[in-house]
């Protein structure tokens, strides 16, 4: 029992105990509360930096206890779990920053954090899971305890949306427990292992076909695949930080995330390409970033208008996964990382318009450039990421799946690409040009005084703080240390050698 | 520190510092102006004294190939955006200026720069976007509401464009160098793209639309740096295929002739002089497209006569801010001048790369450039009041000198040959012919098929969103409902509790009792 | 500690403390709550010392007085009993500790439910530890008649026609049962089940029995269509008493049809697919069943009906991998027992907060009951088998063995019951979580009734990681 079995589980106590601690706190006890909060994700920073320096120099983190006869229950921390897990951490610090201020003399918000410590545990649990099991209790663990932050306001609204919500959830986490079962049925084991452990067992294609529908069916509800992504624009209803954090961190990541482990480390990418089941989801990749891209294209509201533009570019990842080439891997994993933070910003800075001056549409934007201008140039530096322009990280990611798919010689995916530019420009260059260059009205709906200030600072850090990383990222991507770095380091071990 | 790295640098700066700064310390509006002029006269000396040189900037982008060059290119290149944009800040300096604010020209200028500068493909095409997206928000930044339709269809283009070339530098990073042999250069379907991609973002026609529509509607510090979009295409393009494209000559030959006939047409039956200068510009850039696929040439002449094609055209808006007189007979004269040698030069040069029988068709396009460019000097009228002309007449030199030196450097630098000098009489006697000869009544509007092609996208648009939205996504959300509806749903539910009902009775119960032991005592016997 | 454990008859103290608890309850009315508490304590350790006893040595037996079988009584204790014995110790200390502050406040109900409760803690311990047919007959007619008196005792009207309902069928059953039993007794010659297991060999003299006496305890269990009674006499209960009927009453009759079933391992498929059938038929009528209610408390008596469903499933998946099988039903069980018991005190807590337990009129509970509604989601995380819990555990054992064999049926039951449980559990917690137009009377409730719950699922849960070393008790007893 040496400290390198502990460190995962202390990871995950690292925002379990905190939340568990503030359910208990009153509603009054705010800096109690700010302090557990922010010192729960410092923490947890601080044992992942440490747990990056051990992967990176091969030592081995596993935490195993046996669940049911014959499979374990194991937190082990490779390579890509810790991308995963420190695009959590450090989004769930900026978001806490954030919800704190947009919560001031909000009611309930004891309970509010505690949830949302609850949902970062099972987050960081999924991204450490070392088998297909953990994986499927941490990710039914996401469902339960995001469902309390959706409804959160507790209006009839809310209630409907959490209803949908779930029932997609678990009607995602059905299909996935089917196929595990079935698969641990087949084969005997659920361990990741680089380059998959299907392949050995010598099972029928066509039954293996059938496995993987039910697997990716299952993951593929978090992760917004058409035609199960309409739990995501309706869940819009919650308050912005858990957008916030649904949208660029928790449960859509989650969801692409599985996708990636399936793929790579359940089924390894070169068995998928031989049986045949990459390329449809390649295509089904395509259809969905597509399709939510016009959609996003009439809506006026401004979070619906985003949600429709997370499920397109969740696909972008799905996209990368299902090609079966390494540069295509990197260039899907590595938009894991820079989309959670460019929607991120998109979503504080909708968060900021609602919350300062009472604006939800796209509509009612006009001129906002002029009132709140740090805000929104978060917001332009963000969209202009969407669009896939330099110097933002949207344009690596695109370089990386572009030349991945030619690499293979799936021109198509390019064409699915330049096609996707295309609507993110139509949807997101409009909202830039009213923003900037429309003259404001007389009065907006709903503002708030700041005292002179464009807004609170606990608002306005974290996007900026966001939107600096996208385009420092984006602009010295070849420099190590990046996120295009370490993705390098993971991709290169999926493929054979 | 280099030199190279403050030049795009510097007009960022300035540009925060003005967005920044009003918070603090109240500004002039017209400091903006000299901030503008300022970072163009660094950006001119630096073109002018520092010595060829290269900055590598490794971790920039992707690829690790990205550097600033500063060679005969990127000099002609800074020359003209420096001349461009120096005009452009005096003018703003002007009080009565209602152009487009400070912040949104630095921020163009310093994608101007970047371009100039850049080398590798990310890095160039970084500099076309941000010299794109710069151009846009300057005309956005201007007054009132005529310069939308202008700016829409320019963006437009300006997105399809942007894809095209992220699709050449992919295409061109992918293609690997065992498969064509040394010194093929880029297959055909490349150099296809690549020059697709400067018609639509070059003004060139058919994609010519936005730039009489531009002209007329915008204050004259736009109207100025309205050659800049064609410059940046040009150059962006110059830097993507570095060899040219010669296997294509004969088909930008046919295209720039088309274009510059359309041009001709189009352009002499506008009302105004700047809806006759956007003719003219869309001229120049059908010019620039022949002369495109020779390549640079050794002295790098194709940039210097984009220099001086370019400048002599942006000159053309300052014309009506200078009184008669010497000094305005000279300038236009000057300008005139300098855009006929340096576009019968260019069509000497695209001579080189032609069959030899059809060389000669690339003189037609310089006339008619020059044509157009003389019927717009000549329909300028001057609105200046006396007073305010003095300061004005001396500006409107400014983009002349550019011009002048462009067209020497060229010449110099390579002799043509005194045939490529006939362009110039040739254009500006028809002109002078033309002008007296047009009767009055033959009006068109600006930008010719602009309304049809934007018609045709909206009815797209609203095709897509019948489909879309109307159809399959009301679809799916009833179908959805549907589903939910079995959640919370009450019609099956008095059934539900009828059947309830009728099972929960004594006498069934007792039926069910004796049903399933005489069926289990049944199958345990078997 | 073999020794030390070997020291006291514990078999024989789990029967007898409660016995005597019940009787000095009775003697003395006014103190009652503290005795019934203090001997329920007493024999939750009882219960624990037998486990521990099993665990470390296996299989005991005990015979009372001395005398051996045939002839006298004895007590057999082995993995599944002890199993039983836990469950019911657990839930039977926090049933106990809830009712003494829930009825604090009417004496005379008091005074007839320790008594009452008591009683059937020891006829439950008796019959998790008879070792033959007869004894069996005795305990199961104890703890019916106990169980009777306990639904009666809030008597209001619908509790009187509940309990009488479920007296009668409870009789019916018993009846049929014990005319197993003397057909038994008149084809063996004895009625022991060591003794019968040996010298049983099919044929009608066995089928005929066994026949009856499945009839009759799926008629005790409640499994569709037997469930009837069930509904009225849960749903108008108190609260303790119906966590103790869901959670212990009726495993004792599934214990029992277990017990027959490894007794006698019948061969041939049409039982288990009858009984399976009955199972799945069970799971979606209950489900369909508990979304369409409008009172929390029958809510949660129809899930009962639809979870026992989960416990019959088992039966036509036991060929190929028997230990699945057995092993995740039972662990269904155990995890019912704790978690329904659990979801059972917090409608009691809601209905004591509100005054009602209309579900759509819970008007943001959770603002003013955080624990209560904690308890309750996570007993319905349980039921509906999400991890982490012992629900999960023990269907994942299900759909393993159902995988297995290929039975795709069988599994699609599972999954689809599942989605069924978690569809109305949520339904609860999304109106808790909601606002509702009218305006509604607030009561406190005491700390101590929202815990009790909480522990309760949160054992629930625990169950799920506990299953390396719960299961391997039960290697002895599966055929």
């Amino acid at each position: 029992m040496s400290f390198n079995t502990w460190l995962p589980v202390l990871v995950l106590c690292s925002s379990l105990i905190p939340g568990l601690v503030i359910f208990m706190l009153p509603e009054r006890a705010t800096t109690l509360r700010t302090t557990l909060n922010l010192g729960g994700a410092l923490l947890k920073i601080v044992l992942l930096v440490l747990m990056m320096i051990g992967v990176f120099h091969g030592v081995d983190y596993e935490f195993r206890v046996p669940l049911v006869p014959g499979l374990d229950f194991v937190l082990h921390a490779d390579a890509l779990s810790l991308m995963f897990v420190n695009l959590s951490a450090v989004l769930w610090l900026a978001t806490t920053f954030y919800a704190i201020g947009y919560l001031e003399d909000s009611p309930n918000r004891s309970r509010f954090f505690g949830y949302f410590s609850l949902c970062v545990t099972a987050t960081v649990g999924l991204a450490m899971a070392g088998n297909l099991l953990t994986f499927l209790v941490f990710y039914e663990a996401l469902t339960l305890t995001t469902y309390p932050l959706v409804v959160h306001r507790g209006t009839e609204v809310a209630r409907k949306a959490g209803r949908t919500y779930l029932a997609y959830t678990l009607l995602g986490g059905v299909l996935l427990l089917t196929g595990t079962v079935w698969l641990y049925s087949l084969t005997g084991t659920l361990e990741f292992i680089d380059r998959g452990f299907v392949a050995q067992a010598g099972v029928d294609p066509a039954v293996l076909r059938m496995v993987f529908l039910l697997l990716i069916l299952g993951v593929g509800v978090k992760a917004a695949l058409l035609p199960l992504h309409a739990w995501l624009p309706q869940a819009m209803v919650a308050p912005a930080p858990v957008s916030a954090l649904l949208h660029a961190v928790a449960v859509v990541k989650a969801g692409a995330f599985g996708i990636v482990r399936i793929v790579y480390d359940v089924f390894g990418i070169e068995f998928a390409a031989s049986i045949g089941v990459t390329l449809p989801l390649a295509m089904l990749a395509a259809a969905t970033i597509i399709y939510a891209s016009l959609r996003a294209l009439f809506q006026d509201d401004l979070k619906r208008r985003l949600a429709f533009s997370t499920v397109s570019q969740v696909s972008y990842i799905t996209l990368g996964v299902a090609i079966a080439g390494p540069i295509a891997t990197i260039g899907g994993l590595v938009h894991l990382v820079h989309q959670g933070f460019m929607k991120i910003t998109l979503f504080f800075c909708a968060g900021n318009y609602a919350e300062t001056l009472g604006v939800h549409k796209v509509s009612e934007m006009a001129g906002i450039g002029r009132r709140m201008p740090w805000t929104t140039a978060a917001f332009t530096v963000a969209a202009l990421g969407m669009i896939g322009l330099p110097p933002t990280v949207g344009f690596i990611s695109k370089w990386y799946l572009g030349l991945g798919a030619l690499e293979v010689g799936q021109h198509w995916v390019v064409f699915v690409l330049a096609g996707s530019s295309l609507l993110n420009a139509a949807y997101f260059l409009p909202i830039l040009r009213t923003a900037w260059f429309d003259a404001p009205p007389a009065e907006w709906p709903e503002e708030r005084d700041y005292g002179g200030k464009e807004t609170a600072w606990l608002l306005l850090l974290p996007p900026l703080a966001t939107a600096a990383a996208t385009l420092v990222w984006g602009l010295l991507a070849s420099m190590p240390g990046t996120p295009l770095d370490w993705v390098q380091f993971i991709a290169a071990r999926k493929y054979a050698p | 520190m280099n030199l190279l790295i403050v030049l795009p640098l510097l007009p960022l700066a300035a540009a925060a510092w003005l967005a920044i700064s009003p918070r603090f310390v109240p500004v002039a509006p017209v400091a903006g102006g000299w901030v503008v002029a300022l970072c163009a006269t660094f950006t001119i000396a630096v073109a002018a004294l520092v010595a060829p040189d290269r900055l590598a900037l490794p971790v920039v982008f992707v690829q690790g190939n990205a550097a600033l060059v500063l060679d005969a290119t990127a000099r002609a290149a800074l020359l003209l955006f420096g001349g461009l944009w120096l005009t452009a800040g005096l003018l703003l300096t002007r009080a009565e200026n209602d152009g487009p604010g400070a912040v949104m020209v630095l921020l163009a200028l310093s994608g101007a720069n970047t371009l100039a500068l850049a080398h590798g493909g990310s890095l160039v095409y970084a500099g076309m976007v941000a010299a794109g997206y710069g151009f846009y928000g300057v005309i956005a930044g201007e007054q009132g509401d005529a310069w939308r339709r202008a700016a829409r269809a320019f963006v437009v283009l300006l997105v399809i464009s942007d894809l095209l070339v992220f699709e050449l530098i992919l295409s061109a990073t992918v293609k690997p160098a065992v498969i064509m042999p040394q010194g093929a250069g880029m297959p055909a379907s490349l150099l296809v793209i690549g020059l697709l991609a400067l018609v639509l973002r070059g003004g060139i026609p058919p994609a010519h639309g936005w730039l009489p529509t531009l002209l007329v509607a915008v204050s004259p510090a736009t109207a100025v740096l309205s050659a800049a979009p064609v410059a940046a295409a040009l150059f962006g393009t110059m830097k993507l295929l570095p060899d040219g494209a010669p296997v294509l000559a004969v088909g930008c030959l046919a295209l720039s002739l088309a274009g510059a006939a359309w041009s001709l047409f189009a352009g002499l039956c506008q009302a105004s002089a700047r809806a006759t200068l956007g003719y003219a510009l869309a001229a120049t850039a059908a010019l620039l497209l022949l002369a495109l696929p020779a390549g640079p040439g050794e002295a790098a002449q194709l940039a210097w006569l984009a220099l001086a094609l370019l400048a002599a055209a942006a000159s053309l808006p300052l014309v009506v801010l200078q009184c008669a007189g010497w000094k305005r007979d000279l300038a236009v004269a000057a300008a005139l001048l300098a855009h006929g040698l340096a576009g019968g030069y260019a069509a000497a040069h695209a001579a080189a790369v032609l069959p030899s029988g059809i060389g000669l068709l690339g003189l037609p396009v310089a006339v008619a450039a020059t044509l157009l460019l003389t019927v717009a000097a000549r329909r300028s009228r001057s609105l200046a009041p006396a007073d305010r002309a003095t300061e004005a007449a001396y500006l409107a030199f400014a983009p002349v000198i550019f011009a002048v030196v462009g067209t020497g450097v060229a010449w110099i630098a390579s002799w043509p040959g005194l045939s490529a000098a006939a362009a110039a009489p040739l254009g500006i006697t028809a002109g002078l012919v033309a002008y007296r000869l047009l009767p009055a009544s033959a009006r068109m509007e600006p930008g010719d098929l602009l309304r049809a092609v934007e018609r045709a996208s909206a009815s797209a648009l609203r095709v897509g969103r019948v489909l879309c939205v109307d159809w399959l996504g009301t679809a799916r959300d009833q179908l959805e409902a549907g589903l939910l509806a079995l959640w919370d749903g009450q019609r099956w539910s008095t059934r539900v509790r009828w059947l309830d009902l009728r099972l929960r009775a004594w006498p069934a119960t007792c039926l069910f009792m004796l049903t399933v032991a005489l069926l289990a005592a049944f199958l345990l016997l078997q | 500690m073999s020794e030390w454990l070997a020291g006291a008859p514990w078999m024989m103290l789990a029967i007898m403390l409660p016995l005597a608890g019940a009787l000095v309850a009775f003697l003395l009315p006014r103190h009652s709550a503290l005795v019934g508490l203090g001997a329920g304590l007493l024999t939750a350790c009882a219960a624990l010392a037998v486990m521990l006893q099993v665990a470390a040595d296996g299989r005991q037996a005990y015979q009372l007085g001395g005398w051996p079988a045939p002839l006298g009584i004895e007590l057999v204790a082995d993995g599944l009993s002890v199993l039983m014995l836990a469950m019911t110790a657990v839930v039977g200390v926090a049933v106990s500790v809830y009712a003494r502050v829930y009825l604090a406040d009417s004496p005379d109900k008091v005074r007839r439910f320790w008594p009452l409760w008591l009683f059937l803690w020891a006829a439950l311990n008796a019959l998790f530890q008879a070792g033959d047919a007869f004894n069996l007959y005795v305990t199961l007619e104890l703890m019916g008649l106990s169980a009777v008196a306990l639904v009666a005792l809030s008597g209001s009207g619908p509790a009187l026609s509940g309990a009488m309902r479920y007296l009668l069928v409870s009789l019916l059953g018993s009846l049929s049962y014990l005319v197993g039993v003397a057909l038994l007794y008149h084809a063996y010659g004895t009625l022991d089940l060591a003794l019968l297991s040996e010298r049983a060999d099919g044929g009608l003299q066995l089928a005929v029995p066994l026949g009856a006496m499945i009839a009759g305890l799926l008629l005790k269990t409640g499994l569709f269509p037997f469930h009837i009674w069930l509904p009225p006499a849960h749903g108008s209960a108190r609260a303790p008493v119906s966590a103790l009927l869901s959670g212990l009453v009726v495993k004792a009759s599934f214990y029992l049809l277990l017990r027959l079933w490894f007794t006698f391992t019948p061969e041939g498929q049409g039982v288990p697919l009858l009984l399976g059938s009955l199972g799945a038929t069970a799971i979606f009528w209950g489900s369909i069943q508990a979304l369409r209610q409008k009172r929390l408390k029958l809510l949660v008596a129809y899930s009962t009906v639809a979870q026992l469903g989960y416990l019959f499933i088992a039966f036509p998946l036991a060929n190929l991998e028997p230990a699945l099988a057995w092993g995740g039903s039972i662990y269904l069980a155990l995890s019912h027992a704790m978690a329904k018991g659990a979801m059972f005190l917090a409608a009691g807590s809601i209905m004591t907060q509100g005054g009602h337990d209309e579900i759509d009129e819970l008007d943001r509970v959770v603002e003013r009951m955080p624990l209560t509604l904690a308890a309750f989601a996570l007993s319905g995380i349980s039921l509906a088998g999400l991890p982490p819990s012992g629900g999960f555990v023990g269907k994942w054992m299900l759909l393993q063995a159902a995988m297995t064999q290929g039975s795709w049926f069988w599994a699609l039951v599972i999954i689809v019951g599942g989605l069924l449980t978690a569809t109305y559990v949520f339904r609860v917690l999304g109106f808790a979580f909601t606002k509702s137009p009218h305006e509604h009377e607030r009561h406190d409730v005491p700390a101590t009734m929202e815990w009790t719950a909480l522990v309760l699922a949160l054992g629930a849960v625990l169950l799920g990681f506990a299953a390396p070393w719960a299961l391997p008790l039960l290697e002895g007893v599966l055929p």
